[in-house]
C-alpha cells in the first residue's frame, strides 16, 4: 500500500492549480528523513500554480520543512498537526517560518478530501475569476 | 502589581520589580504563552529593597526606585537602588546603585532566578509538569532549562558586568565610591529552542528593540488622528486607548511581520479572531492598519478540513491560537483551535468595513476564496439544526469550549428562570452577524467579484433569515428578542445586552427597533453606567457576574453603533457618556468589565474582580463611541459626518482621520457648558445630549 506521504506528494503534483494560495509565490522544501535516508520534495508554488521535483533543488527554497518519516505520514493522513508539531521541535521551519502556513494549507486541503463533509464543499458558492 | 509588554511577552512583577510567582498567579516573565521566569529577587547585603516609587515610563518599560531595608524602618537610606526594565523577546534590567555617603560602600548585590517552565494553561489550571529541568550555572550566564523529549525551553541569564554564578542566581561583590555609582545591565532572554540548539523563530534582544519600539511608538501616535477635546479627561482616555492599543500588538510569529491585536493581558495575549476582528472594528477610523492584518492573518489560518479535536472546519475563522507547551504536546487544541461561531461571519463584516473606510479594494480580491469560504460555512457548517440558523456546539468534549459567542462562560446563556439550554444553542447575535456578512458579502460580489448572481443569492438569504428571525426570536408579550434557541429551537428568554448587538447588524425589523431600544435604556439593562450584559430580574442576573449583570465597554459600545443605526443618536451619546464617565474612574484605561450596581448605588463604577487590563475591545471602546458621537460614516468616497454628543462634552475636534478621501477633519459641538467635574454627566438618568449640526465632508 502507498504511503500517506507518497500520495500526498503525487496529489499534489497532479493538483495544477490551487486557488487557496492563488496569491502566493514561493519555493517550499519537504526534507523527510527515514533513519539515514532523506526524500526530498521541492513544490513550487508560481500564484496557485503547483510544481512538484523530487529530490529537488535544495538552492532556492524560501522555507526547508524537515520532520521524520513517521510523523510526516501522521501529518499528511490528517492524524498529527504541523503547528504543534513544529512547537515542539518535532518538525522544523527553515527560512520563511511564514511558509509553514502555506505548507499547512497544501496538507490540510489534501487531508480534507478524504473526510466526509456534511454539506457541498468550500467552492459552492459560484465564482466568476474574481478580477473585475 | 507592575505589567510591562510587549505583544506576547509581557512581565509581571511586585512594585519593588521582584517576581515570587506561586504556581498558580500569574506573575513572572511570559513568552509564547509559556512563563519563563518564576523567580526574579534582588537583595543588597542579603536584605530585600523597599519601593521608593515606580514610574510607568512606557508600555514596555518600567523604573523602580528602591532603598535597602527590613520593610518597616529603613536601615540604610544611604544607598538607593534604580531598577530600570524593558521588555522584549525577554526583558533588559539595567541596576544602579547610588552611594549617597562619604565613605565607599562594600555590598553583595544578588539575583536569585528561577522559572517553572509553566504553560499559562498550567498556571490557569494548577497542572503539573511533566518534562525535566536543569540548572547551567556557565561562564558569564546562568542558563535555566526545560526538555520535554524534542520539546526545548531556555531562560539565559547574563550581565555586563562579572558576577560569582551559581544554578540559582547571581552574585557581585562590589565596592562603591563616595557619591558614585555602579551599574549593570541584565540581559533575560527567552529562547524556544529545536533539539539542534537553533532558535524555533527568529527573534531579536530586547537591547536591540527598544529604539525600536521607541520610535515606533511614536510614529504610532503621530499617525493616529489628533484629538481636541474641551471635556478635558477625554484627550487622557484616548491617548490611553492608542498607548495601550499599541501596547496590545501582536505579531503572530508564522504570519508576517505586521501586528494585530492581541486579547488582553495576562491571560489573552495572543490571537483570538473574535477579539482581533472587533477592536480592528472599532479602530478602523484610527489605525485601520491593525485591519489589513487581522484579515490577512485570520484568513491565511482560516480551516480548511473537519477535525473535531480543533472544532475546525472549512472555512471557519480560528478563535484562538496557543505556543506553549500543551498546545505543542496536543493536550490543548490551541494550535489553533476554531470552536467559536461568530469570527467566521465577523471576518466577512470585517472586510467590508475595511474596504469602506480605507478603499483597498485589493484585499477584498485577494481574499476573496476566504470571504466565499466564510459565507459558505455559515450555511453548510454552522446551521447544526437543520433549521436555517447559525448555532454552536463543540466537538472536543474534553477540552473544547461550551459556549462558543462572546458570552462563554457557562451560566452566560440562559432563561428567565434560571435554566441552562441544551446544545446546540443558538444564539441571537450570531444572526446577526450571519445577516451582516451575507448583505456585505453581497456589496463584495457585486463590486468586486463580478459576481451579481452571488450577490443576488446572498440579498435573498439575507431577506430570509431576517423575516424568519424577526418571527422566531421575537418574544411579542415581553417585546424583545430571545437572547438564543434552544436545541428544540424553543426560545431562551433571558433579557440581554445581545439585542443590541442585533441593532448593530441591522437585523431588527424597524417596527421592533423602538421596543428593543426602551429595553437597552429601561431600568433592567441601563446601570447609569452602561447597558448590563444580563438584566436585573432574570434568576442569574448578578451585578458581578462575569456575563450575567456585569456591564462590558465594548459591549457596550457596539450597542451604540447599533443605535445609531437605527437613527436612535441621543441614546448613543448616552451610552458614549456612561462609558467614558466610567473611565475616568480607572484612570482612562478601562477594564474588560465592571460591576453592574446602579450607579447611584455606589457612585463609581466596581471593577470586575479578575479583569483583564488592558483589554483590545475595551481599549477600543473609547475610539468606537468617538465614531459614534460624530456620527462618522463612509459612503462612497465621502465620509458623513453626523455628530451628537452628549450634555457636557463641550465640543470634540478629530483632526486628520484617515481613509479613501486621505485625511479629514471632523467636527461636533455641544452647546450647553463643558462638564469636567468627575462624575461627568448627572443626567445621564434623563436626557444626555442635543441635536447638531450636519455636513457631509
Amino acid at each position: 500500500m502507498a504511503s500517506h506521504t507518497d500520495a500526498f506528494f503525487q496529489e499534489l503534483g497532479s493538483r495544477g492549480h490551487e486557488p487557496a494560495l492563488r496569491s502566493r509565490t514561493a519555493t517550499i522544501r519537504f526534507e523527510i528523513a527515514d533513519g539515514a535516508d532523506v526524500e526530498c520534495h521541492s513544490v513550487a508554488i508560481d500564484k496557485g500554480d503547483i510544481a512538484v521535483t523530487s529530490p529537488g533543488d535544495p538552492a532556492g527554497a524560501d522555507c526547508t520543512v524537515r520532520t521524520g518519516h513517521q510523523l510526516f505520514e501522521r501529518i499528511a493522513s490528517g492524524d498529527a498537526n504541523a503547528m504543534a508539531a513544529m512547537l515542539r521541535g518535532e518538525l522544523i521551519a527553515d527560512g520563511d517560518p511564514e511558509l509553514l502556513i502555506t505548507a499547512r494549507k497544501l496538507l490540510a486541503t489534501s487531508a480534507a478530501s478524504s473526510v466526509p463533509s456534511p454539506a457541498s464543499s468550500v467552492k459552492s458558492a459560484p465564482t466568476k475569476g474574481g478580477q473585475s | 502589581m507592575i505589567s510591562i509588554l510587549d505583544g506576547n511577552t509581557f512581565v509581571v512583577s511586585d512594585d519593588r520589580g521582584d517576581i515570587e510567582a506561586s504556581s498558580t498567579d500569574p506573575t513572572g516573565l511570559f513568552s509564547y504563552d509559556t512563563r519563563f521566569l518564576s523567580t526574579w529577587v534582588l537583595t543588597v547585603d542579603g536584605n530585600r529593597l523597599n519601593p521608593l516609587s515606580t514610574d510607568d515610563l512606557q508600555y514596555f518599560e518600567t523604573r523602580f526606585f528602591l532603598v535597602p531595608g527590613t520593610g518597616t524602618v529603613y536601615v540604610d537610606a544611604k544607598l538607593s537602588v534604580i531598577r530600570l526594565r524593558s521588555v522584549g523577546h525577554g526583558f533588559h534590567e539595567r541596576i544602579t546603585v547610588l552611594n549617597h555617603d562619604d565613605q565607599p560602600a562594600s555590598l553583595t548585590v544578588r539575583i536569585e532566578a528561577a522559572s517553572d517552565f509553566a504553560d499559562l494553561f498550567e498556571v490557569k489550571d494548577a497542572l503539573k509538569k511533566k518534562g525535566s529541568y536543569r540548572s547551567l550555572a556557565e561562564s558569564g550566564r546562568l542558563v535555566l532549562e526545560y526538555r520535554r523529549e524534542s520539546y526545548h525551553r531556555q531562560t539565559v541569564i547574563s550581565s555586563t558586568e562579572p558576577a560569582e554564578i551559581d544554578e540559582s542566581g547571581l552574585t557581585f561583590t562590589i565596592k562603591v565610591e563616595p557619591h558614585g555609582e555602579w551599574t549593570t545591565e541584565l540581559q533575560v532572554s527567552a529562547m524556544m529552542l529545536r533539539p539542534d540548539g537553533e532558535a524555533l523563530l527568529p527573534s531579536k534582544p530586547t537591547s536591540e528593540r527598544r529604539p525600536e519600539m521607541l520610535d515606533d511608538l511614536e510614529n504610532w501616535l503621530n499617525r493616529a488622528p489628533r484629538l481636541d477635546s474641551a471635556w478635558e479627561p477625554f484627550a487622557e482616555i484616548y491617548k490611553r486607548s492608542l498607548v495601550d492599543l499599541a501596547a496590545l500588538r501582536f505579531t503572530p510569529a508564522i504570519a508576517g511581520s505586521q501586528a494585530l491585536p492581541a486579547a488582553g493581558l495576562p491571560w489573552f495575549m495572543t490571537m483570538f479572531g473574535r477579539d482581533s476582528i472587533l477592536t480592528s472594528l472599532q479602530s478602523l477610523p484610527f489605525t485601520p492598519e491593525l485591519a489589513r492584518t487581522t484579515i490577512r492573518v485570520l484568513g491565511e489560518w482560516q480551516g480548511t478540513r473537519l477535525d473535531d479535536f480543533r472544532d475546525e472546519d472549512p472555512g471557519r475563522i480560528l478563535h484562538e491560537m496557543r505556543y506553549g507547551e500543551m498546545s505543542a504536546f496536543e493536550e490543548r487544541p490551541h494550535s489553533p483551535y476554531y470552536g467559536n461561531a461568530d469570527a467566521t461571519p465577523l471576518f466577512v463584516v470585517l472586510l467590508d468595513e475595511y474596504e469602506r473606510w480605507t478603499g483597498d479594494d485589493e484585499l477584498v480580491r485577494e481574499y476573496e476564496q476566504e470571504a466565499r469560504a466564510a459565507l459558505n460555512w455559515i450555511d453548510a457548517y454552522a446551521d447544526l439544526q437543520g433549521n436555517g440558523y447559525v448555532s454552536y456546539q463543540r466537538r472536543n468534549e474534553e477540552t473544547g469550549l461550551e459556549n462558543q459567542c462572546w458570552k462563554d462562560s457557562w451560566d452566560s446563556i440562559a432563561y428567565v428562570d434560571g435554566r441552562l439550554p441544551g446544545f446546540p444553542r443558538a444564539t441571537c447575535e450570531l444572526q446577526g452577524y450571519a445577516y451582516d456578512a451575507k448583505i456585505r458579502g453581497a456589496r463584495l460580489a457585486r463590486q468586486f467579484w463580478n459576481d451579481p448572481d452571488y450577490a443576488d443569492a446572498l440579498l435573498k438569504q439575507a431577506a430570509d433569515l431576517k423575516k424568519r428571525f424577526n418571527k422566531d426570536f421575537w418574544l411579542p408579550d415581553r417585546k424583545y428578542f430571545a437572547i438564543a434557541l434552544d436545541a428544540d429551537g424553543a426560545q431562551v428568554d433571558a433579557l440581554s445586552s445581545n439585542i443590541g448587538h442585533l441593532l448593530w447588524s441591522g437585523i431588527v425589523d424597524k417596527s421592533k427597533a423602538k421596543a428593543v431600544v426602551d429595553h437597552l435604556m429601561g431600568p433592567r439593562l441601563w446601570s447609569g453606567w452602561g447597558v448590563r450584559t444580563m438584566a436585573e430580574g432574570d434568576q442569574r442576573y448578578n451585578p458581578i457576574g462575569y456575563h450575567v449583570g456585569t456591564v462590558w465597554p465594548f459591549d457596550n459600545s457596539f450597542i451604540a453603533w447599533g443605535l445609531r443605526r437605527y437613527g436612535y443618536k441621543r441614546e448613543a451619546a448616552r451610552i458614549a457618556a456612561g462609558i467614558l464617565d466610567a473611565a475616568v474612574y480607572f484612570d482612562g484605561r478601562l477594564p474588560e468589565a465592571f460591576g453592574g450596581y446602579e450607579r447611584s448605588l455606589t457612585r463609581y463604577p466596581v471593577q470586575y474582580p479578575t479583569a483583564c487590563s488592558p483589554q483590545a475591545w475595551s481599549t477600543g471602546a473609547p475610539l468606537l463611541f468617538l465614531r459614534t458621537m460624530l456620527g462618522l460614516e463612509p459612503i462612497g468616497d465621502h465620509l458623513i459626518v453626523d455628530p451628537c454628543l452628549p450634555d457636557g462634552m463641550g465640543h470634540i475636534a478629530l483632526l486628520d482621520i484617515p481613509g479613501r478621501w486621505g485625511r479629514i477633519d471632523a467636527y461636533g459641538r455641544d452647546p450647553g457648558d463643558v462638564v469636567n467635574a468627575p462624575v461627568l454627566r448627572q443626567q445621564l438618568g434623563d436626557q444626555s445630549m442635543k441635536p447638531a449640526r450636519k455636513r457631509v465632508a
